[in-house]
């Protein structure tokens, strides 16, 4: 979605046009849903919060400035919601899994049981690691849109990567997930 | 020790900016470096196994939720008039209704389900022999009508005689103290009425019958029911005589209205 568009569509959800914002969700809701849920591992309270994300896109769209791209504005809501998520949750288990409505049958077990593997390795990283491994791996942010996203400078996102890199890198073959050679 | 800058060359490849010169320096010293050559393939690896993580498919009635609550938000923001008819509304789309549905479902179909058992009623028990056949069945299909009660105020003779009729059945209720010289006769036409027994049988009364009354005397205290079958149908008289110390008290003829059932 280009800027002149985007600006467009803000302007119409504010004049009331339901299905404007309709074409916001459209936009973003599975991006957001998808980054939300391997964040948290929760399909359920993805769903809340995702909502919930929504919401408080439509209440602050006034508040918007088209100096932000509009995606990158709505994650930056979406990872706040999320870390305020966390920080209220007891400490992850690891066993509190209730996916798996989003697996489709065909795919086969092997497929799903590492899926499970990388996902148990992402929820063994920092909170603040998993968002960055999530933006740029998952959503492929460029280190711009990182920065504001999440309100921090590029250089500060470079190093928090690399870092997020290593760490998951040594989880992955602790898990043997990857090889050690 | 891998230097820093290499390492950083490394995240730049992973992330596709690394520049022609840079890709040729890491290159360089990924030959002359066995450490980091084998942390650039871990790390290459590895993001290409996050990659390969498949998207979850986003829940098909979350957008109808998102804009569900969105409307239900709007309201809340609009008129109070829009507000008061609908607002209450808004638990009906809320997902963790679905709980409290559920629950009322259950509810409802356990109910359901019991229904035949309450409107249940066992049948008469047939009786499988050829010489003796028919039903056993209880039913109660008329309540114990009061019909007349006596109030007995004498001395030394103090009580009450109720007259009652259930269907056929007209029972006498005698609920009276008094000394032990005193007689109580209830006499009746045997045409129309016909004495079925007397519950419960005090030891210490002393009952006489005759073919048209029953006396019960000596006792000090009369406490018994007189169950009594009619055998026409209609309303029957009784004639009461209470004799105490050889001396008449009470006579009288007891009849029924069948328009006002109790005096």
């Amino acid at each position: 979605m280009i800027d002149a568009e985007e600006n467009r569509l803000v302007e119409r959800c504010l004049s009331g046009d339901e299905k404007a914002f309709e074409s916001i969700i459209d936009a973003c809701e599975n991006a957001i849903f998808n980054s939300i849920y391997r964040m948290i591992r929760r399909f359920d309270d993805a769903q809340d919060i995702t909502q919930r994300v929504f919401i408080k896109v439509f209440e602050n769209l006034k508040s918007f400035k088209s100096d932000y791209k509009l995606f990158s504005w709505i994650y930056r809501i979406a990872i706040n919601e999320t870390l305020n998520y966390i920080n209220h949750q007891k400490p992850f288990n690891g066993l509190s899994d209730d996916l798996v409505d989003g697996s489709s049958p065909e795919r086969d077990y092997d497929n799903q049981e590492l899926e499970e593997k990388l996902q148990d390795a992402l929820m063994e990283l920092d909170p603040q690691y998993r968002i960055l491994i999530l933006l740029k791996h998952f959503q492929s942010f460029s280190y711009k849109e990182i920065a504001e996203i999440l309100a921090i400078p590029e250089q500060k996102v470079k190093s928090r990567l690399f870092t997020a890199r290593h760490c998951l890198k040594d989880i992955l073959i602790r898990m043997e997930i990857i090889s050690n050679d | 020790m891998i230097e820093k800058q290499y390492i950083e060359f490394i995240n730049y490849e992973i992330d596709g900016v690394v520049t022609p010169e840079q890709k040729r320096l890491l290159d360089d010293y990924l030959k002359s470096h066995p450490e980091a050559e084998k942390l650039y393939r871990q790390m290459i690896a590895s993001s290409r196994v996050i990659e390969n993580i498949p998207e979850i498919e986003t829940p098909l009635q979350l957008k109808n939720r998102i804009m569900n609550a969105v409307f239900f938000k709007q309201l809340r923001h609009g008129s109070k008039s829009k507000r008061v008819g609908l607002i209450h509304w808004e638990w009906v789309f809320n997902p963790k209704s679905r709980i409290a549905f559920a629950y009322i479902l259950g509810i409802c179909t356990t109910l359901l389900l019991l229904v035949p058992f309450w409107l249940f009623e066992p049948p008469d028990q047939a009786m499988p022999n050829q010489n003796f056949y028919g039903h056993i069945g209880a039913e109660f299909l008329h309540e114990l009508k009061p019909l007349k009660q006596i109030e007995l105020n004498q001395p030394d003779f103090i009580g009450t005689i109720g007259f009652k009729q259930v269907d056929r059945v007209f029972i006498v209720e005698l609920d009276i103290n008094c000394d032990s010289q005193s007689e109580l006769t209830l006499g009746y036409d045997p045409e129309y009425l016909q004495l079925v027994s007397i519950r419960p049988v005090q030891d210490k009364q002393k009952i006489e019958y005759t073919q048209s009354s029953i006396k019960l005397a000596d006792s000090e205290a009369m406490h018994s029911l007189l169950f009594f079958l009619s055998t026409s149908g209609d309303l029957p008289h009784f004639s009461l005589t209470i004799i105490q110390a050889g001396v008449l008290l009470q006579q009288q003829n007891i009849e029924f209205n069948s328009e006002s059932p109790m005096n």
